[in-house]
């Protein structure tokens, strides 16, 4: 075996190992996607109970109603230009708040909230959307007592 | 044309047999009391409902409500008078000739009763004069006259002569059966060589025989003799054969009745084709005036619903319609014969408007579209479709306050469910039965059953249940307990 050829095989699996340490960081009912036409590319999303830093601190599938407000926290990478992406929320399937947020290069990260009522427990989802409505990954949550 | 052939392609069975009953029934009528004046007198009412349809056509109102009054009225008038007349048609008839077959009235000159009717004349020494027409006619040739119209009877013959009767000296005409007139003059014959002994009773008998083919018979008052007279040949009667001889050679006899039954035969085959046009023209009256309005309220009947298809919603699903037609046709009018059909063979999945139109309705024939209400419908289709969808736990109650939920894990993610697409497409996912939180301590697994919301179906060959892994991490403490 050349060394040119050992050294293509090790390359190859550099690159494989890079892959799949790529940060898809704990995607809690829902997972990001990526394109390669895409013009950013998700890294994370969660439901947090607070935004501290720019970081969500202590995401959760389940929300105290007696806490104020929930967030939806999504990260991006690889921002190419200027991009807007939206925060769609849904209770029970029925659209409740649809929330345009900018994104700029090269990476960013943003957020969404929306105030934790009695009235409204149950099930919930926010589906993170692009420009043109493809969805890029489902955030499934509930709020509870 | 395109109207006669609409009205032909209208007619519906019930009403060729309508008429056909009807006219028959008018014809039989007319078989029944032809010559009576019951006959006469429904003439005159036929005659009274032209007039009626006249005056309704020019919008005479009063007039029409008169003759109206009158045509009832003569209804009942000829019923009470001639009541009499009425029972004796219906009693000389047995039921089938009421129905069926022309009554044969003899129209055969009696020449028995005649002669034993002129012999008892002779007898009397009381002039008679009788003639009996050949081919030609005599009005030209006879004057005066009296209508008389009797059937020929003994006690008839011998009133007529009798001395006292006005109109005792002038000739009788006899037509078949009966004596047509009454103290007929006849041209007198200005022959030479006629007997002396004949007077003007003879010479008006030869008279009138020289001048046509009638045969003119004559009794002497003076002698009791009877001579017939034929041609310019005078003959004397002595015995019924010697009469009877000289009428069997009477011109045109033969000829004459053969008339007389094609004449009654022509008639008839009139009377039947009149009776048809007058009961398809009262028939057309009652049935083909639009005088008379109805709102119905018919279901929609859907067709051409291709398979799967189902109808969601409409904005109607009984439509009003206004109708006219004869008062006699509306209320025989069902609500089962007037059809609403909507053609459904082109509609989509969503929302179809239809503008109704006469197209949609089918109606009898005679009845016409005045309204449709509403005239348009929207309909809402859809097919069923089977989708796939995530599963998302319902978590009720309350969690620990040091603990927090991080990871939930469904198996499976996701079911196939099973509806119509436009409900379906309202759905993205099928929840799982509550999930209490309460004794959530640690990581674990559970499994809960699917509750799919009403209408939602699983697809069959789902699982109805699924199995939940979750992880839970102790909080970590925030600044508020409420949260920022």
């Amino acid at each position: 075996m050349t060394i040119g050829r050992i050294t293509n095989f090790l390359l190859f699996f550099i690159v494989l190992i890079g892959l799949s340490i790529r940060p898809t960081v704990a995607q809690q009912l829902g997972g990001p996607s990526h394109g390669a036409d895409k013009p950013y590319f998700l890294t994370a999303a969660f439901m947090c109970e607070k935004i501290e830093n720019r970081q969500p601190v202590n995401p959760t599938a389940v929300f105290s109603a007696s806490r104020k407000k929930m967030y939806c926290f999504s990260s991006f990478d690889d921002v190419r230009s200027k991009s807007y992406i939206y925060h769609n929320w849904f209770r029970r399937d029925v659209p409740v708040a649809n929330i345009k947020l900018l994104l700029q290069s090269p990476k960013w990260s943003t957020f969404s909230s929306m105030p934790l009522r009695e009235t409204e427990k149950g099930p919930w989802r926010v589906e993170i959307t692009g420009e043109n409505g493809e969805i890029l990954s489902v955030l499934r949550f509930s709020v509870a007592d | 044309m395109d109207e006669i052939r609409v009205f032909l392609s209208s007619l519906r069975w019930q009403d060729v047999l309508d008429i056909a009953i009807n006219s028959y029934i008018l014809f039989r009528l007319y078989v029944l009391f032809r010559g009576t004046n019951t006959f006469r007198i429904m003439l005159g009412i036929a005659g009274l409902w032209f007039f009626q349809q006249i005056a309704i056509y020019l919008g005479l109102i009063v007039t029409s409500w008169l003759i109206q009054g009158i045509t009832a009225a003569a209804t009942i008038i000829i019923i009470v008078i001639f009541r009499n007349e009425i029972r004796s048609v219906f009693q000389t008839q047995n039921f089938r000739s009421v129905l069926w077959g022309v009554p044969r009235q003899n129209k055969e000159t009696p020449v028995d009763l005649l002669f034993d009717a002129l012999f008892e004349l002779a007898t009397l020494k009381v002039g008679a004069l009788v003639v009996f027409p050949g081919r030609e006619n005599l009005t030209e040739q006879i004057q005066g006259g009296v209508l008389w119209n009797g059937k020929i009877s003994k006690e008839m013959i011998r009133t007529i002569f009798w001395r006292n009767n006005p109109v005792h000296d002038g000739a009788i005409l006899i037509q078949g059966d009966r004596v047509a007139q009454v103290g007929c003059i006849l041209p007198l014959s200005q022959r030479k060589d006629l007997p002396s002994y004949f007077g003007t009773r003879h010479r008006a008998m030869a008279g009138l025989a020289e001048v046509s083919d009638a045969v003119v018979v004559a009794v002497s008052e003076e002698s009791g003799a009877i001579t017939a007279a034929k041609g310019e040949g005078i003959f004397p009667v002595k015995r019924r054969q010697d009469l009877e001889q000289i009428l069997e050679g009477r011109a045109g006899r033969k000829e004459q009745a053969r008339a007389f039954f094609k004449r009654e035969s022509f008639q008839r085959r009139l009377a039947a084709v009149l009776s048809f046009f007058f009961i398809t023209g009262v028939w057309a009256s009652f049935t083909r005036s639009m005088d008379t309005l109805i709102t119905l309220d018919i279901p929609i009947r859907y067709s051409n619903r291709r398979s799967g298809v189902e109808i969601v919603e409409t904005t109607a699903n009984v439509i009003q319609l206004q109708l006219s037609g004869s008062g006699a046709l509306i209320r025989s009018l069902k609500a089962e014969q007037v059809q609403v059909n909507l053609d459904l063979g082109k509609a989509v999945v969503g929302k179809n408007t239809f503008l109704l139109t006469s197209d949609n309705i089918n109606l009898p024939p005679g009845i016409k579209l005045s309204r449709i209400d509403p005239p348009k419908v929207d309909v809402v289709v859809d097919v069923p479709i089977i989708k796939e969808v995530a599963v998302q736990v319902d978590w009720v109650g309350k969690l620990r306050e040091d603990l927090i939920l991080t990871e939930v894990t469904i198996t499976p993610a996701s079911v196939r469910i099973s509806g119509l697409s436009l409900l379906l497409n309202q759905f993205e996912t099928v929840y799982t039965e509550k999930v209490l939180l309460d004794n959530i301590q640690k990581r674990g697994e559970l499994i809960a059953k699917l509750a799919p919301e009403s209408p939602l179906q699983l697809a069959a060959g789902q699982s109805g249940t699924v199995r939940i892994r979750f992880v839970v991490q102790q909080r970590a403490p925030l600044d508020s307990p409420n949260g920022p």
